[in-house]
């Protein structure tokens, strides 16, 4: 009886120290555009690619308040966009279509986002080229206080294998593009500016961005 | 109007357009010259390039009936190679095949100069400037393909043709054989332009007894056939050193009538050419592409001729030029089997007819405004043109959404050639490391181009039973059994060929390692 009391006790203490964050993550609404049917399957063959998940994506836990802090923020790139504008990055549209596309051009490449401010961020959904499948090669994303990306630097994706980008050898999986996006978990990283890498895709050298979501609060 | 009944004579040669031929010519080899490696090398260039290199290599040469076109292009492209000094194929790069269809598309405008007479001046110049910056001009001048060769030697028959109607010489009627000889060593596709050409020339042509044009000596008629056919046979037997060469070039059309027929991979509607000069949009990105203007100004061009309203020029001439142009434009769009390339040579008769139909709406009664508005527009459509070909040869030279890219090469196949120059780095044995490429339907190139300086690179349908390679290259669908035979030797990625086609690469464990331990 003693035992079970001090247990329960100690159940109690722990609650009642738990971050607040934790006690009340709850799940993040995404809002995913309509799918693309059509083209043929991609060809597509490695140990590096995540088979594609036709199941409905889990629920993305994250602490209450997180939302979507990059809509409308400003949007900077390496270089010049071939086709589109940079707004386009984060202006909600996340369409398949020709018109949503944001073009960089061959190569390596990358878009930064402003966010405004330092935030807590748990998790980016990212939308290249969806019309169709496409694998787009070296994915690599960063996090940083500054804009140089000098100050509290964090990759915090990374599927570039042969560390073609210079952030690292990547361990993370290639992927299919589908409307869903890719959900990267980035666990709370810390910082004002996201830095999106990809160096082409299967269909050619150039680089296609569509929508980028970042969901944090604001830095405690 | 001119007057069709008096013969042309070249008395008249106006400065003004000596002087504008050479700068479309020059502004033709700016368009054409620069970056000629900008664009990965297409699979029939990077093929016919090997071929050369057997020229260039071991001096042979053997018409193929099957799957090449004729000699011309290779002996031009064998010049190239010692003009340029290289040693062999393996020193070759794509200038020296390229330059050769840059020669020819800038040359092609300086035939003008001989039919100004025929043209109009004006019209011969409206039409060099078209010729110049136009997109499918420029585009295909820097593609290593008979086509520019075609078209310039289909001009210079046109050239050697009329003058000889002119004036006949046996001179003439030798340039008319070679041109014609020549046109059938370079593509089999001339008798289309042979057979437009007879047509529109009977039908422009009436009879002898009209003035301006001479009756055709049969002297003269069997020296021009003897002269193709002496061409013809030269080029075919590989300089008669192989003797079959000449019954395939005839032999060779059984195989095109068979690919003419249709239900083949590239048949297309008829309409496909002129849609592509129109109006393409097509690929990501809100690009669009159009020589459209090219075609209402060719439009208005032929209803001058049909009226009799064109500024200058021999009538007789330009009713055939208006002919021929329709008929071939016919025939190409008829034939099922369409490559975008092939139009050029309609398109030029397009071009000519365009700058007839300029100097026509310069002509036009009104004031100096409506002139200026007119002469206003040409060079609008002359600017927008050379955009155009800034965009499809240097922005977008192997783009899908450029109207001009074909079953082509993919930028990310670089990502390929990147990798093998990555591993020869780091294997001990440079580029003479064993590379095996598999493939069972031999859809491999233009690797064997990239792959030139690799010289154990070995291309299999099936991977031999004891090959041991570094490097293994091969189509996915082959994937599952390489792992099983090199999973555990090899690590393996994929790399891009063309749109949407991958190949997977398996790079032997210690080279891969080799390689990352510099990239850490």
């Amino acid at each position: 009886m003693k035992n079970v009391c001090s247990g329960w006790m100690a159940a109690m203490l722990a609650l009642a120290l738990m971050p607040a964050s934790w006690a009340a993550d709850e799940p993040i609404k995404f809002e995913l555009p309509e799918a693309y049917f059509g083209g043929t399957p991609l060809d597509y063959f490695g140990p590096n690619l995540e088979k594609p998940n036709y199941k409905p994506r889990p629920d993305f836990m994250a602490p209450a308040g997180a939302a979507n802090v990059s809509k409308g923020k400003t949007v900077t790139s390496g270089s010049a966009a071939a086709f589109g504008d940079l707004k386009m990055l984060t202006d909600g549209d996340k369409g398949y279509k020709k018109s949503s596309l944001l073009g960089l051009p061959a190569g390596q490449q990358w878009v930064q986002i402003d966010l405004g401010a330092n935030h807590d961020l748990y998790a980016i959904l990212l939308w290249h080229f969806h019309e169709g499948e496409r694998v787009y090669f070296d994915v690599a994303v960063q996090v940083a206080d500054d804009a140089e990306f000098t100050k509290n630097v964090q990759v915090v994706y990374n599927n570039d294998h042969d560390n073609t980008a210079g952030l690292g050898e990547g361990k993370q999986q290639e992927y299919i593009e589908n409307y869903k996006g890719r959900l990267m978990d980035i666990k709370g990283a810390k910082g004002r500016y996201v830095r999106l890498y990809s160096k082409g895709n299967t269909s050619d050298d150039t680089n296609h961005y569509v929508e980028a979501e970042v969901f944090g609060t604001p830095a405690k | 109007m001119p007057d069709a009944a008096t013969p042309m004579t070249n008395s008249r040669r106006p400065v003004w357009l000596a002087v504008g031929l050479m700068i479309a010519a020059a502004g033709a080899l700016a368009f054409r010259l620069p970056l000629l490696d900008l664009r990965p090398m297409h699979g029939d260039e990077a093929n016919q390039a090997i071929k050369t290199g057997k020229l260039t290599d071991e001096g042979v040469y053997r018409y193929d009936p099957r799957d090449h076109h004729g000699p011309t292009l290779y002996y031009l492209a064998a010049l190239s190679a010692r003009l340029g000094g290289h040693a062999d194929f393996a020193e070759t790069t794509e200038f020296t095949y390229r330059i050769v269809p840059v020669v020819f598309g800038v040359a092609l405008i300086l035939l003008l100069w001989p039919l100004r007479e025929a043209l109009g001046a004006q019209a011969a110049l409206i039409a060099g400037l078209l010729l110049a910056v136009s997109p499918a001009f420029v585009f295909y001048s820097r593609y290593f393909i008979q086509e520019m060769l075609l078209v310039f030697l289909t001009l210079g028959l046109i050239v050697s043709g009329w003058r000889y109607a002119l004036r006949p010489s046996i001179g003439l009627a030798v340039g008319v054989g070679v041109c014609a000889g020549l046109m059938h060593a370079t593509k089999e596709t001339c008798v289309l332009a042979f057979a437009s050409m007879a047509v529109a020339g009977v039908a422009s042509m009436p009879g002898p007894r009209v003035t301006g044009v001479a009756r055709i000596d049969k002297r003269h008629a069997a020296i021009a056939l003897g002269a193709a056919v002496a061409v013809s046979v030269v080029l075919f037997s590989s300089f008669f050193t192989y003797a079959r060469g000449p019954l395939d070039s005839v032999l060779t059309y059984g195989n095109y009538l068979e690919r003419a027929d249709g239900a083949g991979l590239h048949d297309k509607p008829w309409y496909y050419y002129l849609g592509l000069l129109a109006f393409t949009q097509r690929g990501p990105g809100p690009m669009w592409f159009s020589e459209g203007a090219v075609l209402l100004l060719a439009l208005a061009g032929a209803m001058a001729i049909a009226f009799r309203k064109t500024a200058a020029g021999n009538s007789r001439f330009l009713r055939f030029l208006a002919l021929y142009t329709l008929f071939l434009t016919l025939g190409y769009s008829i034939v099922p089997y369409k490559t975008p390339w092939s139009m050029l040579s309609f398109y030029c008769g397009i071009a000519l007819l365009a700058g007839v139909g300029g100097a026509a709406l310069l002509r036009v009664p009104g004031n100096r405004g409506v002139r200026f508005v007119v002469a206003g527009g040409i060079a609008a459509i002359l600017g927008h043109l050379g955009y155009e070909s800034w965009q499809t040869s240097y922005v977008y030279p192997a783009d899908p959404a450029n109207p001009y890219v074909y079953a082509h090469t993919s930028t990310a196949h670089m990502r390929l050639v990147e990798r093998m120059e990555q591993m020869a780095a780091v294997a001990p044995e440079g580029r003479g490391l064993l590379v095996a490429v598999v493939q069972p339907d031999r859809d491999y190139w233009p690797l064997p181009w990239y792959m030139r300086k690799f010289n154990h690179a070995g291309y299999f349908d099936a991977l031999p039973v004891g090959l041991e390679p570094a490097v293994i290259i091969a189509a996915p669908a082959l994937g599952d059994d390489l792992v099983a035979r090199f999973g555990e030797t090899h690590t393996y990625e994929m790399q891009g060929l063309r749109p949407g086609v991958l190949r997977v690469v398996f790079i032997r464990k210690d080279l891969w390692e080799a390689f990352m331990a510099g990239r850490r």
